[in-house]
Formats: C-alpha cells, structure tokens, sequence
C-alpha cells in the first residue's frame, strides 16, 4: 500500500541529522570522545504515514526520536516539520512545534505523574496551550478519554489505580490532546503483556483511521512494526541501514544485517524449525567506537575488504527501496 | 520414562497486606531426561514462583510452600532439611535468570565465580577449578576464555553475561536446567545464540530444561513439550505441536492470535489482519473470582464458568485443558 502525501512536502523531513554526546573523562571532565548515537540519519514522514524504526539496543532509535523532538539537542543536521526547520527555532518557536509533534513513551509506569488525576494530566497541555480552558477543557478530555478506550469517570483517578494497558492509553490520550500531526512513539508496547499489546496496537491503527496521524514507530521487535507500519526503516549503530515499504522489506530485504533480523526472530509455529545459521555471530559494538566504513562489517558474513573502509551511502532504488550496503 | 523432576499440586501462597495470595494454586507438571518442558504466562501468572519454589528460593516470610510435592530422586524437596537444599541447588538442578547483571556477583572475576559451585559441590581444588572453568566458558564460546577468567561481569555485554551464568549453572552437570525468561533482556540477535546455545548443550549433555518464558516463539522453536498458566494455576499442557495445531484453552487459543506474526505479514500481501484482542488484563491474584480465573476476559464463557473452577481434563492423549467448554481455534 502506497501512501502519498496530499501536500508537496512530506509531514517530517529529517535530514543528515546527527547527535553525538560527549564522554567526559578525568576530573576536569575533559571531552575524550563522543558517542554517534545518530550519525547521518535522513527519513521522512508523510501525512497518515506510519513510519516504523527498528533497531536493537545502541542502534540510537530513541535518540532519534527525541531529536525530532527536540528533547536531546541535535548536532547537525535539519529536522523539518511542515517544511519549517524546528532545529533552529527558538525557546517560544519549539512550543508551537510541539503541537504538531507529540511523543508516547514506553514505561506507562514513570511518564505519568503519581501525584495528579490523570484527567489533570491530560488537560494540562490544553490549557497550557490555550487551546480551552475550564468546563471546555473538561469537555476535551472526556471526549480524548472516550477516543482511546477509557470511562469519562477515570479521569479522576491516579496513575497507580491503572493497569499498565490503561496506563499506556492515558499515555496516548495526553499526545492526542493537543491534536498533533505526528505521533513519536517509543516503545509504546514493549513494557506491556502480550494479551494487552494487542489492545493498543489496535489503538494506535484506529486512531490513524479516524484521525489521519501520522506516527514515528520506534520498537525493537520487528514483528510489532510490521503489524503497524506502511513503511520500516532498519536502523544499525547511528546509521540507516535500510528502508522499504513493509510489503517490499519483507519479500526482497537487501541489507544482510535486516535479512538477520528477520531470521533472528523465533516464528511461533513449532514446523518452522529455524535454521543453524541463522543467529549473527558476536556481539553489536559500542556506539562510542564503532568499527570503520561500513558499521555492520564486523559482524557480516558476507563482509569484503572495501567494507572495512568504505562508508556505504544508501542508496535509493526507483521503487523507493533504499539500502546502505556495497553488496546490495 | 520416569520424570527428572515432578511437581505434584504445588501451593506456594503470599502474606500480603490485602490478604493471602495464592502465587502457585495446586500446579503439577514433570519433566523428562533431555527434555524440554516450555512454561508459558504473562506476568503473575506464577511460572517463576513455581521454578523458584523447586529450589526453595522464596523468601519466608511472606512467602511458603502451602502443600503439593517437589519430587527429585525419589525425595520430596518441599521436606529436605535446609543444608541438605543446598547440596542440590547448583549442582543437581541450577538456574539462570533473565537479568544476568544482577545475577553474577560484580566484585568477583568470573573465573572465580564459576569455581565457586565446583569448589563447594565437587570439592574441586582452586587450580582444577578454575581448569574446569576454562572448559565451560570454552563449551559456552567466549573466545579467549583463559583472559576472562580473571575479567569482571561489568566488562562483558549482556549476551556473554548471559554465557557465563549458563557456564555457572551447567558447571556441576546438572540433571535439570531451570532456564527463568533467559533471553528476554537480549537483543534479537543475541536471543537466537543463547537459544541454540541451550540446545545444543543441552543435547550434548542430556540435561532436562524448564524454559519458562512469556514469548510463544521461543516456546515453539525450543520445546518439546508446553504447561500454559494463568492466575497461579495450569490451564493447558500438550506436546509442542498438538497444542499449536489446536489450543483448547481459550486463554491459549486466544493468545495465538493476539501476537503479530512476522511470518504471517510477510506473506500476506494486504495489510495485516487486525489483532485479535484479549480484552481487559491479567487478574490481581488477590483479588480472584470464585470460578475460573480467565472468566472476564473469555469470549467463550458460560454461565457455568462464573461459578465453577474448571479442571483439568484431558482432551486427547497427553493434551490437558482446564475449561469447561470448547474453544474454537482457526
């Protein structure tokens, strides 16, 4: 399924972004390096679009997300939002940003604030933005509660009376109050229970239906993306390693490390026995010094010299499949 | 074939402040030489309170074996006398958890803490012992194991910690391996190592392993044989194909369609199919209903189900199910 953007300029634009954090050493906490969380990452986002990120631990996926956000500050680099680079914006600019831009954390347990009703917690945005006030406001966040599969009555209860399902919706309905365009969602499932993943799963489609969000998928389990997302990029120690629309990731994966994923995921059906090879050998190198040219090549098993040296570009097929690999 | 290890109706209960909880209500299940038993749940649903009640690992109070059996070698484990638990944790029948940095001991090298249980349970010298833990870091495959004998856990990454607690439990050969969720904190990658590394030691070594896990994959590619729980108790046991071919427990037979399916999507070429959900969550367990525990939460329910605890019935040969109805699967 294609989805085209009915403007010209796609939702999110992000270009060439990098966020590098610096490691203090010593005690005058001297800079002895840096860690390339995001090291060049260009994507974008169209109206109605899930864009799906996947990646394992170190692969900067979540500080991807807070770039575009703004909550870790970028390096370098351009972070458009309708056209407008939010990079460069100031204190009261980011503000008026952040309606457009929402973000869905992954623990319902600590973004939740213990000591207020979480209608409060929802309505605080509203109000903040001036977007209604008193009784109005109120009104909102009924209605925002209703949206996302919670009593009008609820709105008077605090975080800890809810199940971490129900945490995860109010979660949701706190993004949705200020009627955002994009949704950055950062592991919005992983910390639930797999019979309640799928009730917010769910969520996340219907909003789309009904409200034509556009979403930032961030997870490690790729099944979970698949589910979700019109398109899915593959993401490798700060680098994009691949991006295709799902139906074409999953039919014709090019790069060797997103073909490992796929095999690395255990299939629930007992007849599928995997194969022996399938697990990549060693372990995914630190993000503070990650192996030269091509990131993956020490754990390739199709790694030649010129990977050891080259940094691949990813390059973009006419079908709209990109994949950074010197062998692709 | 006699059962390694058989559980026979084990109560573990809680004293909490909101009354007696009952972790583990009445739970049997065995395991065979060089078998693979899969224990399936969610959270709270007692897979890990029943594992660490084999080995007598819940803290009293609050916690206590209530009733039921832990049979071992002809001996019941909930009777032995406290020294004599100790000669068989580590050595008869080990454990590894899911977080191997809270599990290995940050202030000794691993070779020393590999020694540790050969030094106890074999009466190994230092110097053998430490040889013998060379071996097991060689059979789990670090390389370079003679440099990590004297490295520290907080030097190596969470896939070699996990090697090293399989190294540790597997030191003493023991007849039983108790494996607690033992890939969920790794990365996919590493997750498909450590599971073929399980296997493959375990073939080599004709161990008996409990792989408890909440993830139906792992399950599926590990196991021989499934015990699915659910509030504190067993809802369905079957061999690894009969109960993916046909779940009978609604619990079951819902969860298999609640999880996206990689393999699924891939293949379709529309949109994926819509989840099917489970609605509500998992029950406190202080605060169940008379009745069966998934009552709320079961398309299937009758009226019969709202006052009545099911029990385990055997469907077909070997394929148990606690419910009072059929649930359609497919």
């Amino acid at each position: 399924m294609t989805v085209s953007s009915n403007s010209d300029a796609p939702l999110l634009q992000v270009n060439e972004l990098k966020t590098h954090f610096p490691i203090r050493k010593g005690v005058f906490s001297r800079i002895g390096g840096y860690v390339q969380a995001v090291d060049g990452v260009s994507l974008t986002i169209n109206q109605g679009e899930t864009l799906g990120l996947v990646g394992e631990s170190g692969s900067g996926k979540s500080t991807f997300g807070k770039s575009v956000m703004r909550l870790v500050e970028p390096t370098s680099g351009e972070v458009r939002i309708d056209g407008v680079d939010i990079t460069k914006s100031s204190r009261s600019e980011m503000f008026n940003h952040r309606r457009k831009v929402q973000m869905v954390f992954q623990d319902p347990y600590s973004s939740l604030n213990p000591r207020i009703p979480v209608g409060r917690i929802v309505a605080e945005a509203i109000r903040l933005h001036g977007i209604a006030s008193g009784r109005e406001a109120e009104d909102m966040v009924v209605d925002i509660f209703r949206r996302v599969g919670l009593q009008p009555s609820q709105t008077r209860n605090y975080a800890n009376e809810f199940s971490g399902g129900q945490r995860q919706r109010i979660g949701i309905a706190r993004a949705l109050a200020l009627s955002p365009k994009l949704i950055i969602a950062d592991e919005p499932v992983s910390a639930l229970d797999v019979s309640v993943q799928a009730q917010v799963i769910n969520l996340f489609s219907d909003l789309q239906k009904d409200l034509g969000l556009s979403y930032l998928f961030i997870a490690h389990d790729l099944a979970v993306v698949a589910q979700i997302s019109h398109r899915i990029a593959v993401m490798y120690l700060g680098r994009i390693v691949e991006v295709a629309e799902r139906h074409e990731l999953f039919k014709n994966p090019r790069h060797p490390y997103t073909k490992a994923l796929v095999a690395a995921i255990p299939t629930p059906n007992p007849k599928i026995k995997p194969s022996a090879d399938r697990a990549l050998k060693g372990d995914i190198p630190s993000p503070s010094n990650p192996p030269a040219g091509c990131r993956f090549h020490t754990r390739c098993p199709l790694a030649e010299p010129r990977c050891k040296q080259e940094v691949p570009q990813l390059k973009i097929s006419s079908s709209g499949h990109a994949v950074a690999c010197h062998l692709a | 074939m006699k059962p390694v290890l058989e559980l026979k109706n084990l109560q573990t209960q809680f004293e909490t402040r909101s009354g007696i909880v009952r972790a583990v209500d009445g739970v049997s299940y065995h395991v065979n030489h060089g078998e693979t038993l899969g224990v399936v749940g969610e959270s709270g649903c007692g897979k890990s309170v029943t594992s660490l009640s084999v080995l007598r690992l819940i803290p009293n109070p609050p916690g206590k074996i209530v009733g039921g059996s832990v049979m071992f070698e002809g001996e019941d484990l909930t009777q032995v006398p406290d020294h004599l638990i100790r000669n068989i944790r580590g050595k008869e029948i080990s454990m590894i958890f899911q977080e191997p940095m809270t599990s290995l001991n940050p202030m000794m090298t691993v070779g020393n803490q590999i020694s540790e249980p050969l030094i106890r349970h074999l009466g190994l010298s230092k110097k053998d012992a430490l040889d013998r833990a060379r071996e097991m870091l060689d059979l789990v495959q670090i390389p370079d194991s003679k440099s990590w004998l004297s490295g520290y856990p907080h030097q190596m990454s969470g896939g070699m910690r996990q090697r090293v607690m399989i190294a540790m439990a597997l030191a003493c050969d023991p007849k039983v391996l108790i494996a607690d969720e033992p890939t969920t904190a790794l990365d996919v990658t590493i997750q498909g190592q450590i599971l073929i590394l399980i296997k493959e030691l375990q073939e080599k070594l004709g161990t008996a392993v409990i792989m408890i896990t909440h993830d139906l994959g792992v399950v599926a590619e590990v196991a021989d044989r499934v015990v699915v729980m659910y509030a504190g108790r067993k809802v369905e046991e079957a061999d690894i194909h009969t109960l993916f071919e046909r779940p009978r427990h609604p619990y079951t037979v819902r969860l298999m369609t609640a999880i996206p399916r990689l393999d699924r999507i891939a293949a379709a070429n529309g949109a994926p199919e819509r989840l099917t959900e489970i609605p509500g969550t998992v029950p406190l367990l202080s605060e169940l209903r008379s009745g069966c525990a998934f009552f709320d939460r079961c398309a299937f329910a009758s009226e019969q189900c709202g006052k009545e605890a099911p029990v385990l019935e055997e469907k077909s040969r070997g394929h148990w199910a606690a419910c009072w109805n059929e649930a359609p699967f497919q």
